[in-house]
């Protein structure tokens, strides 16, 4: 197929982002957002038309990202490895990254024209419209990249503007500690991932992807790589054991952000993961596949059980976040452990697909959660409610949002909850199948969880915010939410389309036999069947609410809470608090082990190393000092005093001594020679 | 292929217009005679959806447009679920996996008539929502451990495999056993229908529907209650049946006789988990919790049994 896009075009993007992170810093506030906006969205849409172009004509070859050449020789002088220049190339997996990318920044930069223009007059907007672009722009090009060197670099800078973009509202004390712990985490993950690189890249003698396909490692260096690359690109994707600084980090940003943060951000980690293990160094699949999915699970639990307690709906969310994250590992890491056989292909592209599906619809509950603080400045569930009348687009969006992200058909994530559960139940491997049914555990609790942030939100009766004066959001925020809204439902309905371009990327990087197969894509026709019932059904009920309320005699009544006006509705109904309270006791034992988690394990560790730093502190600050002081300064410092002590002595005391008796010799000779004089005139 | 998923079709529609006969029979001939009533009359059910078809609409003045959209939505969903549900235990209309897509239907079903109540703006609605997600909770682990002992055991989770291999295992029967219990939570009958809960709080999230709308709540509730005991009898009984049908050689009438034999001993299932229902009071939300976590002790050791090969 000749496809329309050379590699090298693959880069206008990157230019295109470069020039508008140039342009903005000598506009005005105001118009600097406007500029950066839409070329973030036009560079949005070349990302997803090159991806489109790049997976139907099967990846886009080899080119060179010219304007960092100069970096890579000076490296390749330096470190004596033979470089190629800094090489892009977009191959299947490469594309299907950029896609989701492009659609979330997309919704992402339109969203901002709005939502950003909140700040002015109380921070900086030029300083967004700096590093949205540069952000964007280090993702595309961590994803394009075919070179170890220019995937650090990219990976830093995506790291260090997230950081910014995080404590974008710097008066804000909890949003600044969030980012700074966020950047501490992911600079412990970023170096250990360097170590990682660097041995790689030593052992191959090439910094260049190409060449590290066919590098051999020792057993011991393979299992080291493999341990500092799932806690390198572990931290980054928020697995549970760290995930600690998701939740605190992905709810203090602007909310376009947090978009970009949970949407695509933390998948660059499954990005990583993926191109790492499977593409470049075949890592023992087995036991990676065991890691992975073991992790992928824990967080799966870990994360929808915390969902279903947050008040605070963004944090909800960026709980969330880390369960579907987990989702995605136990699909990848299922997929690993199936290895030859065709059911782990399924679970691996389900995996994949997973991965676009979330970009998607936590993309757009991020953006309706912000729509919420845009025009009630809350994201407390306790106090906002009864939205859905006033915003309706942000409601409809939030309710196709929350189902998809619960895995109702027909929306898309359904379709790739499904057929990760599938393959692992399957498989006749009792480990994945005890992770399969807890994973259908973990789709409940997010169910509860976005009908806790549904039910607060938009319908339950308002208990602090008032509702008289909420209007719907402006345009480009309701425009961001519907484009993602729709494409949850199209990608659900449609979910082969995505689905073959998932296997198509996975059927690149590794090879699975099709002769265990029990399951092909063919036997899903039936399910679309199912799923156009399903279409149909709503839409008869469409039918049947207009003709109901045309033909029926409607009237409208107040809510009726067995005739006590007044204690309506504030007194009545729960706050966020009680919800799921009863189903918290039962099964407290779940929480019951994750205080004892941290009381055994993390405060200890806290303690401890809040005690090495003290001791670090104090042998710095204190006893290396005074060690010195004894040792060199003191004597030193006691013979500059004496010299010091000498000079004050001889400039106060000899000095004037010295002088008088100078003083006082010549007055005596003057006197003397006057005298002289004298006895001499009275001679003569 | 097309007659066939429109015979399924057909026979969904035909299910859900005769669940409320099915209810009649159970309020007459087992809560009445329990409860040592007369009873209303076996077609009592209809005259009731027959009349409420016909009363004017009240909407909550609060209630937004899913609070119509969701009931008519709730009975169609179960109506799909229906028609994936293979009561004539023909292999043309499975697919790998679809026992999950049941499951889900299942939640979704109950969750649309939740978020319409929800959406009436009711506080009750709400702390009914939140029981009843609380039992989704609680029986969706439940379910999930039944369903991977029965996808340990053969291999799949396609609903004709399932319902015509006979495998009896200790760990199968456990599984078995869970499936019975998930359909009487499911069932939203008397120990476990703490979300609707009358005297507590008023029918909670059906507290603010009437007429038309009400009609299709409760449509509805009686084509989900009717759909998880089929689902336990296609899952249990199928492979008994399918064996004891085997013979007939003619694939028509063998399917035909499957159907009419499955949807009989659904419909004996149905009511002895009326009768169940009818000899327990109503559970305090804490206590169903509880309940469930106990019983998933079943479960789990139906999976430990699997695992170790049993």
């Amino acid at each position: 197929m000749n496809s329309t896009v050379t590699v090298n075009e693959v880069l206008y993007p990157v230019y295109l982002l470069m020039l508008g992170c140039f342009i903005s810093p000598v506009l005005g506030e105001v118009a600097s957002l406007y500029v950066s906006s839409s070329i973030s969205i036009g560079a949005s849409i070349l990302m997803i038309y090159i991806s489109i172009i790049a997976m139907t004509s099967g990846g886009l070859g080899v080119g060179e990202f010219q304007l960092l050449t100069g970096i890579s020789s000076a490296f390749s002088e330096v470190f004596r490895v033979s470089s190629y220049g800094f090489e892009v190339s977009v191959d299947g997996l490469s594309a299907f990254f950029i896609f989701a990318l492009g659609i979330v920044s997309l919704a992402s930069s339109i969203y901002g024209i709005s939502y950003i223009k909140r700040y002015v007059g109380l921070e900086s907007l030029r300083f967004y419209s700096v590093l949205y672009p540069l952000f964007l722009m280090s993702m595309y090009l961590l994803i394009i990249c075919s070179d170890v060197i220019l995937f650090i670099i990219s990976w830093e800078l995506m790291s260090i503007t997230a950081f910014f973009l995080i404590a974008f509202e710097k008066a804000n004390k909890v949003a600044v500690k969030a980012a700074l712990k966020y950047l501490l985490m992911s600079y412990f993950g970023s170096s250990l991932l360097i170590i990682a690189l660097v041995i790689i890249s030593s052992i191959s003698g090439s910094t260049n992807f190409t060449a590290l396909r066919t590098v051999v490692f020792e057993p011991t260096v393979h299992y080291l790589i493999m341990a500092l690359i799932i806690v390198g690109f572990g931290i980054k994707a928020a697995l549970v054991p760290m995930h600690s600084w998701l939740p605190d980090a992905h709810p203090e940003a602007p909310s376009n952000i947090s978009a970009l943060l949970s949407g695509f951000m933390i998948k660059t980690a499954v990005y990583g993961v993926i191109r790492f293990t499977f593409i470049l160094l075949g890592l023992n699949h087995y036991a990676l596949g065991l890691m992975l999915s073991s992790l992928g699970i824990a967080s799966a639990i870990y994360g929808t059980l915390m969902a279903i307690i947050q008040i605070d709906s963004k944090k909800l969310m960026a709980y969330s976040s880390i369960a579907q994250i987990g989702y995605i590992f136990l699909g990848i890491g299922g997929g690993l452990i199936l290895y030859p056989n065709y059911l782990g292909f399924i679970a691996l592209a389900a995996g994949l697909f997973h991965t676009l599906n979330h970009a998607i619809f936590k993309g757009l509950l991020f953006l309706t959660a912000g729509g919420l603080i845009y025009r009630t400045g809350s994201r407390d569930l306790n106090s906002l409610g009864g939205l859905a009348k006033v915003m309706p687009i942000t409601y409809t969006s939030g309710l196709i949002g929350s189902l998809a992200i619960s895995g109702m058909p027909p929306l898309n994530g359904f379709v790739s909850k499904w057929l990760i559960l599938i393959p692992l139940l399957i498989s006749g491997h009792p480990m994945l199948v005890l992770y399969a049914a807890l994973a259908i555990f973990a789709s409940a609790l997010t169910t509860a969880a976005f009908v806790k942030y549904l039910a607060r939100a938009f319908f339950s009766s308002p208990k602090n915010v008032s509702v008289g004066n909420v209007k719907e959001v402006p345009l480009p925020m309701a425009l961001a939410m519907i484009l993602l809204a729709s494409l949850c439902v199209v990608l659900g309905l449609f979910f082969y389309i995505p689905f073959n371009m998932a296997s198509s990327a996975v059927a690149n990087m590794i090879t699975y036999s099709v002769s265990y197969t029990t399951i092909t894509l063919q036997d899903l026709t039936p399910v679309l069947y199912v799923f156009t019932l399903l279409t149909l059904g709503i839409f008869i009920s469409a039918f049947i609410a207009v003709y109901l309320t045309a033909s029926h005699k409607l009237r409208l009544t107040p809510v009726w809470t067995f005739g006590t006006k007044d204690l309506l509705p504030k007194t009545l109904g729960l706050n966020a608090h009680s919800y799921y309270r009863e189903f918290g006791s039962t099964y407290s034992f779940v929480y019951v082990l994750r205080s004892y988690v941290y009381e055994l394990v993390v405060r200890p560790l806290c303690k401890w190393s809040t005690k090495l730093a003290r001791s670090y502190y104090d042998f710095v600050d204190i006893y290396l000092p005074t060690t010195l002081a004894a040792i060199v300064i003191k004597p030193l410092w006691r013979w500059f005093i004496g010299l010091g002590r000498s000079y004050y002595d001889w400039v106060e005391t000899y000095l004037p001594t010295v002088l008088a008796v100078i003083t006082a010799l010549l007055l005596i000779l003057i006197i003397a020679s006057y005298l002289g004089c004298v006895v001499w005139f009275l001679s003569t | 292929m097309v007659p066939q998923y429109l015979v399924a079709l057909l026979t969904a529609f035909l299910l859900a217009l005769l669940v409320p006969l099915l209810d009649g029979v159970e309020r007459k001939y087992v809560r009445a005679r329990i409860q040592s009533r007369v009873g209303p009359p076996i077609i009592q059910t209809y005259y009731d959806l027959v009349k409420l078809f016909k009363k004017e609409l009240l909407i909550p003045s609060t209630a937004s447009k899913l609070f119509i959209l969701a009931p008519p939505t709730s009975f169609f969903v179960s109506i799909a679920a229906l028609f994936i549900l293979p009561y004539s235990l023909s292999p043309s209309l499975g697919f790998e996996g679809d026992i999950i897509l049941l499951a889900y239907l299942l939640v979704l079903s109950s969750l649309t008539s939740l978020l319409g109540g929800l959406a009436s703006g009711n506080p009750f609605a709400e702390v009914s929502s939140n029981r009843e997600l609380s039992l989704i909770l609680a029986s969706e682990l439940f379910l999930g451990m039944g369903l991977a002992v029965i996808a340990l055991k053969y291999g799949s989770l396609r609903l004709h495999t399932v319902s015509t291999n006979l495998i009896l295992l200790p760990s199968v029967l456990l599984a078995y056993l869970t499936l019975l219990y998930y359909a009487f939570i499911k069932s939203v009958r008397t120990p476990y229908d703490i979300a609707e809960a009358e005297p507590e709080i008023a029918s909670g999230y059906m507290i603010e529907y009437s007429g038309p709308l009400l009609a299709f709540l409760i449509l509805g509730n009686l084509t989900r209650r009717l759909l998880v005991s089929s689902l336990f009898t296609v899952i249990t009984f199928g492979p008994v049946i399918s064996m004891a049908t085997s013979p007939v050689n003619v694939e028509v009438l063998r399917y035909t006789l499957n159907a009419v034999l499955t949807i009989s001993l659904s419909i004996i299932v149905y009511l002895s988990l009326g009768v169940v229902s009818v000899i327990h009071g109503r559970y305090r939300v804490i206590h169903a919790l509880m309940s469930i976590k106990k019983y998933t002790l079943i479960p789990i050791t139906a999976l430990i049994l699997a695992v170790i090969g049993f």
